[in-house]
């Protein structure tokens, strides 16, 4: 019990990465997933991506906005669980809508907007999670920090892929885009400042 | 039926309001049910297609044998057709008259044209998004608007093309599309003695009707339908695929693998939105070459496009069609034969030329477009 009052952060990140697959899987087996399971699965798999991306993107400023570093520890979980739904995304992509053709995915990269700056979004993302173990952290020392300032373009980048696709009713990517807007804006430095000092005066 | 669109679209908004709503829509199970919807039997007097309009299921095989469609003309005479189409064009000129009545002045301004505008030509299948359109769209007209507005699509179309059009608008559902993204534009005066034309467009659908006196011209027509199986089991185009793999499995069978002019199918159509267009470099087979079946296949193929228009000028355009010479036609396949796998056919006569595309997105996104090398726009009644 002790160790779940402790840890309950680390068992939600998990699940918030867990449970879905699982859903996913299940819904497919039961055949619940339309008449053209792929494109759900697609949808599904997107849609995941860029919500634990955007969870992952959010733990730094929460924590120093908060001062709870809990939200720091899971951080990489929820980075690594958007990395590998953004993996599944594109696969099913490349199963579903590519049909295995290198060609007609190339020419689609080239010719969709949308689709060139995913693909960026997960290039930059591929650096990051293959250097997100803490040996790779040591190991790297400052420039660690350097190279995962990389998000800071991959989730813009992934903010314009879901506003870039091809439809009329922009609410949810505009309300994406926001919230990744917001999260750059509190990584601001005289923000930070100006809301350190803040919780400095708040606790004296 | 403006009340349908209206209820889709206020679910949808409320299911995306929000990210946490976003999010948890994402995680939860698409709806599906297996019935789709069965669009109403025109009340037309061609020859009727011998399958049924809709075939629910995408494998309905080449071992299926279809009877022979009688290949005869329909047996209006001409001026019984000229009345028919004269009453037509009163009711579409009624219809546009009623419409326009129920704008205010700066919609009515936003959606009239002089009919020599370019506007008229300027046209488009994709998303407003993309190729912004110009008229009045359903998003911005009043209850009354849209059921005269949709009062004028009906008037225009027979019952089943006015229920495709509206299965193909309500398809944007899936797509997180706005379905009342669709515009309005009438050009010129309706019903004056002069020349008219109005148009209805937006993703997927674009229709453009020229009207002179009792004549009127409806192409270029387009039709689009993504996904081609909706969550809820609705095929907006089933016999438009179908009966064509039909047909191309039918000639491979016999050894007319000739039809195929490519293996890998083109990846879009080939006249794209040109505003005039003449015969495509001839592909394919000819329909003379067929058996009955395969003919019958190719009616099949034919009416699936011209019974969503009003019965005098589906009998016009097959008429046109038939003198020109049925026998004359090619049919021609590029891609794979299998279902969800990407493909193209071409349908050219000596008058027409017809072509769909579905090789995107896993073969669910069809793009097709039926051209008339004569009437397109009216220019014959200019
Ligand atoms: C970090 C990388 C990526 C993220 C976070 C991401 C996220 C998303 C999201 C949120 C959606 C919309 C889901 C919905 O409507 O529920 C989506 C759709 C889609 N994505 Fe991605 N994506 C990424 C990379 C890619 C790449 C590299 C490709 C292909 C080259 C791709 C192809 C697509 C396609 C085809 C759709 C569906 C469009 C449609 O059918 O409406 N994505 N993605």
């Amino acid at each position: 019990m002790d160790w779940l009052r402790r840890h309950w952060h680390r068992v939600l990140a998990h699940a918030a990465g867990l449970v879905p697959i699982a859903i996913l899987a299940f819904d497919y087996a039961g055949g619940r997933l339309g008449a053209i399971p792929e494109r759900a699965a697609m949808l599904r798999t997107g849609a995941l991506s860029l919500a634990l991306l955007i969870a992952a993107f959010a733990c730094t400023p929460v924590a120093s906005f908060s001062g709870w570093r809990g939200a720091v520890q899971i951080r990489r979980a929820l980075g690594l669980y958007g990395f590998a739904y953004a993996g599944l995304h594109i696969l099913i992509y490349a199963f579903y809508d590519g049909q295995l053709d290198l060609e007609f995915i190339l020419r689609d990269l080239s010719e969709r907007p949308a689709m060139s700056v995913g693909m960026a979004a997960f290039a930059l993302l591929i650096p990051l999670a293959l250097t997100s173990t803490s040996g790779w952290q040591r190991r790297l020392g400052k420039r660690w920090r350097t190279l995962h300032t990389l998000i800071y373009v991959a989730m813009p980048l992934s903010a314009l892929h879901f506003l870039w696709l091809d439809r009329d009713i922009l609410d949810a990517p505009i309300a994406v885009a926001v919230v990744i807007g917001l999260l750059l804006l509190a990584r601001w430095p005289p923000l930070r400042r100006a809301v350190a000092r803040l919780r400095r005066d708040f606790a004296r | 039926m403006s009340n349908r669109i209206s209820r889709r679209k206020v679910i949808k908004l409320a299911a995306l309001g929000g990210a946490g709503s976003w999010l948890a829509a994402a995680c939860a199970a698409a709806p599906q049910t297996t019935q789709p919807a069965q669009p109403p039997q025109a009340p037309t007097s061609l020859p009727a297609p011998a399958r049924p309009a809709v075939d629910p299921s995408p494998a309905a095989g080449a071992a299926n044998q279809v009877p022979p469609t009688p290949a005869a003309p329909p047996s209006l005479t001409e001026a019984v057709q000229a009345d028919a189409t004269g009453t037509l064009t009163h009711k579409m000129a009624d219809a546009a008259t009623r419409f326009l009545a129920t704008l205010d002045d700066a919609q009515r301004a936003k959606a009239t044209y002089a009919f020599d505008d370019a506007e008229r030509l300027r046209w488009h299948w994709t998303t407003p998004r993309n190729f912004p359109r110009n008229g009045l769209s359903l998003q911005e007209m009043n209850r009354e608007q849209k059921d005269a507005a949709l009062a004028l699509l009906q008037s225009s179309l027979s019952a089943l093309g006015f229920q495709k059009s509206l299965d193909i608008m309500s398809l944007q559902n899936d797509l997180g599309n706005d379905p009342e993204a669709y515009f309005v534009t009438v050009f010129g005066a309706p019903g004056s003695n002069g020349v008219w034309a109005w148009r209805w467009e937006g993703h997927h659908l674009s229709r453009h009707f020229t009207i002179r006196g009792d004549r009127v011209a409806v192409t270029p027509f387009f039709h689009g339908a993504w996904p081609t199986v909706s969550n809820t089991g609705l095929r907006a185009m089933p016999r438009e695929e179908d009966a064509a793999r039909e047909l191309i499995r039918s000639l491979v069978a016999i050894g007319k693998t000739e039809a195929i002019f490519q293996e890998r199918s083109l990846t879009r159509h080939v006249t794209w939105n040109s505003e005039r267009v003449g015969p495509l470099e001839p592909v394919g087979v000819l329909v003379g070459d067929f058996t009955t079946d395969q003919q019958a296949l190719v009616h099949e193929i034919i009416h699936a496009y011209l019974d969503v228009l009003p019965e005098p000028i589906a009998s016009d355009h097959l008429t046109r069609l038939q003198n020109a010479g049925f026998e004359q036609m090619r049919f021609g396949w590029a891609g794979a034969l299998e279902p969800r796998r990407p493909h193209y056919y071409r349908l050219q006569g000596p008058t027409f030329l017809l072509e769909f595309d579905n090789s995107r997105n896993g073969a669910t996104h069809i793009h097709s477009v039926w051209r008339d090398f004569v009437q397109d726009f009216g220019y014959h009644l200019i």
